[in-house]
Order: structure tokens, then sequence, then C-alpha cells
């Protein structure tokens, strides 16, 4: 009987739970730019820095979620098939051969996409529930 | 005796730190960074194939049996001295100011126990900027991106191995004062990235390091002119090739203990090249290198390569590693050749550090008249991180 309910009690837990971690994310630009579609390839190269263009040649500034959120976790996890700290060993090549920086960490999800949605040029990601009429999506990570 | 050496680092520093103040009013964005290991290493057994029966010899100012780990600030341990901290330990930190977007200075300075007990050198110190999308210029002092580790050769966080293999990292001359342009993009789709880089510079050392401790044993100056290089670089993000090129003009003059000098090289032409692969496939890694240098004159000739492979388990990544160089017969001089036998471990044990383990068994194949480093194997901790 014990037993049972421990296992009711974590089901019902994960259930709980499972909405905030399998939530899409999207890579989002402000609305003000004609719509674009990116794969996932072409979403990693921007987050790591090997392309900073979109493919109609437009210059890109990347943006980050605050460190250590669930969503950038994610989404570099899922897109780059990388660990956070497997980033930074990335990045610390990059930086200290001047061959390249991270996107700019902004300090909440809220300022990122305010910052994303009136700046033009720049590229981020949020959780999907968080997307309006401001973004536009170039693509889902689910 | 170092003092033009240093001059020329002091300038690109003043003139970064006269555009820090000229700038910081105007809410300049200035970010400072940085990178430092604390290694310890232990030559276990070493032996010296000349003199075969002989406990230990000494070559120029080492106690062997040794273990030259680090060419460029002549970082030796020897099996005399037990457990050595000073050898590799280093502390780098960088300065890098945004102007413009487009605009930014960057300098980077690097403390090493090997060098005169920590006395700081400016490594790098450029102007870096982004003509267009993609395309950046930068001129200034940099390290030169010889082979795949070399200009990050002092950033073990960014590498799984205490150090790269000795057996392919060690030149008399690693940065050069110049400029490069560097161009990257995706091909088709987004599979695969490219990245490439040209530069063209040149660098002077008074009494360089490795030529005055390691082989010349008096002060010897190098000169290396009229640098041209470039590397390209694709990756699908699971393989990636790296191919590099590299020409210069090389002068060697030692200075005798009569006042005479003696020039070994006068502009003699120089031809490097490197080729390297790398595979990241799920938990497995691949990293290899193989790479030539070719002097006209005398076909003076070093053939070097690196091949190792790895496994990450969570925060663990395992590597076994093997190394090799061998200086092809010439007229000149004997042989010099290495070979080493790697078993390294890395773990991500904290947000920017790594602890990692690596012991080493290399087997000398010079064939000199005299003893050389020797045989040795080599036990190394080393705490990496980046800040």
């Amino acid at each position: 009987m014990g037993k049972v309910f421990r296992n009711s009690c974590t089901i019902a837990l994960l259930t709980a739970m499972l909405p905030a971690l399998a939530e899409d994310i999207s890579v989002v630009m402000s609305s003000k730019n004609p719509a674009v579609k990116l794969n996932a390839e072409q979403v990693s190269n921007i987050f790591l820095g090997k392309n900073l263009m979109l493919p109609d040649g437009k210059s890109l500034v990347a943006l980050d979620q605050p460190g250590g959120s669930p969503v950038r976790e994610t989404f570099y996890q899922k897109v780059t098939n990388k660990s956070d700290k497997q980033l930074k060993a990335y990045w610390a090549k990059l930086v200290f051969t001047g061959a390249g920086e991270p996107p700019k960490e902004i300090a909440s999800a809220h300022e990122l996409k305010k910052l994303v949605a009136s700046n033009p040029n720049t590229i981020s990601y949020v959780s999907s529930s968080d997307v309006d009429s401001s973004l536009n999506v170039l693509f889902t990570v689910q | 005796m170092r003092y033009p050496f240093y001059l020329a680092a002091a300038v690109p520093a003043a003139l970064f730190a006269a555009l820090v103040q000229a700038y910081d009013v105007a809410g300049t964005d200035v970010s400072l960074t940085g990178f430092a290991q604390l290694t310890a290493a232990k030559v276990t057994s070493g032996s010296a194939p000349v003199q075969a029966g002989q406990g230990s010899w000494s070559y120029q100012q080492w106690n062997c049996p040794c273990a030259i780990q680090h060419w460029e600030y002549a970082g030796v341990y020897e099996k005399s001295k037990g457990w050595q901290a000073d050898q590799e330990s280093l502390l780098g930190v960088q300065a890098k100011a945004r102007f413009t977007p487009q605009l930014s200075a960057t300098v980077q300075a690097v403390a090493r126990g090997a060098n005169n007990e920590y006395r700081p050198t400016v490594d790098w110190a450029y102007l870096s900027y982004k003509v267009a999308p993609g395309w950046t210029l930068q001129a200034g002092r940099k390290r030169i991106p010889l082979y795949y580790y070399s200009d990050f050769l002092y950033i073990g966080y960014a590498y799984p191995w205490v150090r790269p293999p000795a057996d392919v990292y060690g030149w008399p001359i690693f940065t050069y004062d110049g400029v490069n342009a560097s161009y990257q993009t995706e091909l088709g789709d987004g599979t695969w990235s490219l990245d490439t880089t040209a530069w063209y510079g040149n660098f002077d050392t008074n009494s360089d390091i490795y030529d005055s401790k390691i082989y010349y044993g008096s002060r010897t100056d190098e000169r290396w002119t009229n640098i041209r290089g470039a590397f390209v670089n694709l990756s699908n993000g699971v393989v990636g090739g790296r191919l590099m090129y590299m020409i210069h003009r090389d002068d060697i003059v030692q200075h005798n203990a009569d006042n005479s000098v003696s020039q070994w090289a006068d502009k003699v032409f120089t031809r490097i090249m490197g080729a390297s692969f790398n595979v990241d496939y799920d938990a497995y890694l691949v990293r290899s290198e193989f790479n030539r240098f070719e002097q006209s004159v005398s076909k003076f000739i070093y053939n070097y390569y690196l091949v190792g492979a790895g496994y990450r388990y969570k925060d663990v990544t395992g590597m076994l590693t093997f190394s090799h160089y061998m200086t092809e017969p010439n007229s000149f001089v004997d042989q010099e050749g290495r070979n080493t036998r790697s078993v390294s471990l890395r773990w991500d044990f904290y947000k920017n550090l790594a602890l990692k383990a690596q012991y080493d068994i290399s087997h000398d194949e010079s064939k000199y008249s005299y003893p050389f480093f020797g045989d040795h194997k080599l036990l190394s901790v080393s705490l990496q991180g980046i800040f």
C-alpha cells in the first residue's frame, strides 16, 4: 500500500513537472523583420558563433537567457548537444584567441524578450508560451 | 637583455590603456576574463638510451632523468626534484574593450612559473574590427595559430589533456606582430560551417628561451620575418578538419662566450604544414594532427603527429593518446625524435574548473652521441579553470 502510494505520488509529481520540462522553446527575432525559417543546424551555428548571419546575409547579434535557467540549458542541450560545462570549454578557446564571443547574457527572460522585440538585428530563444505578436518564430525546439 | 621584447609589448598595452581612458566616459564596455592552471608533476623514472646503465646524467642545465613538457618557456621536470608545481602553472588575464559593436581592443598578459618566476608577458595585444558580416580584421600581437592547439596552448580548460602532447607543441617563436583577416560562414543549409584566417607578420626574440636554454646553451636570438600563413577549418558538429600552411624566413644568431657571434640561420626559407581531424560523436571523441616543418638550405625536416581517442561519461573524459616526432636524416646534425603514450582523465567537477590527471610513458628516439632528455615516465595533476 505504502509503495503504491509512493509511486502514485511520484507519478503525480512527474506529471506536474512535465509541462515545465517539455515545453517547446522558440527561436525568435523581432516581428519588425520579414518572416524567416531556420533549421536546427543553422540555429546551432548562430548560437555557437560559427555563423552570425541570416541566410540572406543580414548580420545578427545573438542573446542568451540568464545562466543556469532551464530554458537555456534545454535549448543548448537539444540544439548543440552540449552541456553547460562543454559550452564553457568551447567558448574558452574562442574568447582567449580572439575568434569569437558567446552570446551576451541578459539578466531576465522578460528583459530579453523586450530587447529582441525592439532590436531587429537580435536573435534569441524563449519559452514558446512567451511568444506574442512582437516576435517572429524562426525555429521551434521540441 | 630582453628590454626590446618588453618594449614591443608595452607599446600596444599603453595604446590600449590610452584608448580605454579616452573612451571610458563614453561608456565603453570593458570586460575582464582570465584563465589559470596549477599543475604539479613528477618524473617517476627515466633513463638515457645512449649511455645505458647510467642512472643519472645532465643535459644543459637540467639533472636527468627529466621530462620536457613545455618547450616555449623550457618547462622541464627533474626526477631529483620530486613533485614540482612551478614548471607549467600559470595565470592569464584578458581585458577587452568594445568601443563600438564593430571595434574592440584586447590585451592578454600571462604569468608563468617557468618564465622568470611568474613575471608576466603580454602575449596578445590587438585591435579587432568587424568589417562586414562574417569578416574580421585584426592588427597587433597574437599567437600564431599554427597547429590546432597552438593559439590556446595555455587555455587548459579548453582541451582534454593536462597539456597538448609536447612532442608536437614546441617552437622558439609562437607569436607574431602583424595583421590577420578571417572569415566565417556556414555552407548550404547549415550542416557545415567554415572558418578561415590568413595572417602576415614578423617576430623578433632576443635571448630566445627555447634556443638559448634547450639547444644552444648560450644567448641565442631568433627572428622570423615575412611570416605568411593561412588555415581553413571545416566542421559539421561531428567531424572537423583543419589545414594550415605557413612560410617565413628564419634567422638564428648565437652569442658565444668570447663575444663572437655564430649565425646559424640567415633568412632561411621555412615552410610549416599541418592537418588535423577531430570527431565528436555522442560520448566518443577523436583528436589527431599530422604536421611537418621544412627548411630549405639543409633539408632540415621534422615530422610529427598525435592521435588520441576518448570517451566522455557525464563529467569525466578519459583519453588515450599517442604522439611522435622525428627529424629526417640530414648531413649536419643527428636525428632527434621521441614518442609518447599517455592516459589522461579530465573531471569537470565544478562549473568553471576541471581537475586533470595524466600519466605519460615517453621514449627518446634521438640519435645524438650524447644523452639528450632521455626516456621518462611522468605523472601530472592539474587544476585548470577560467574566470
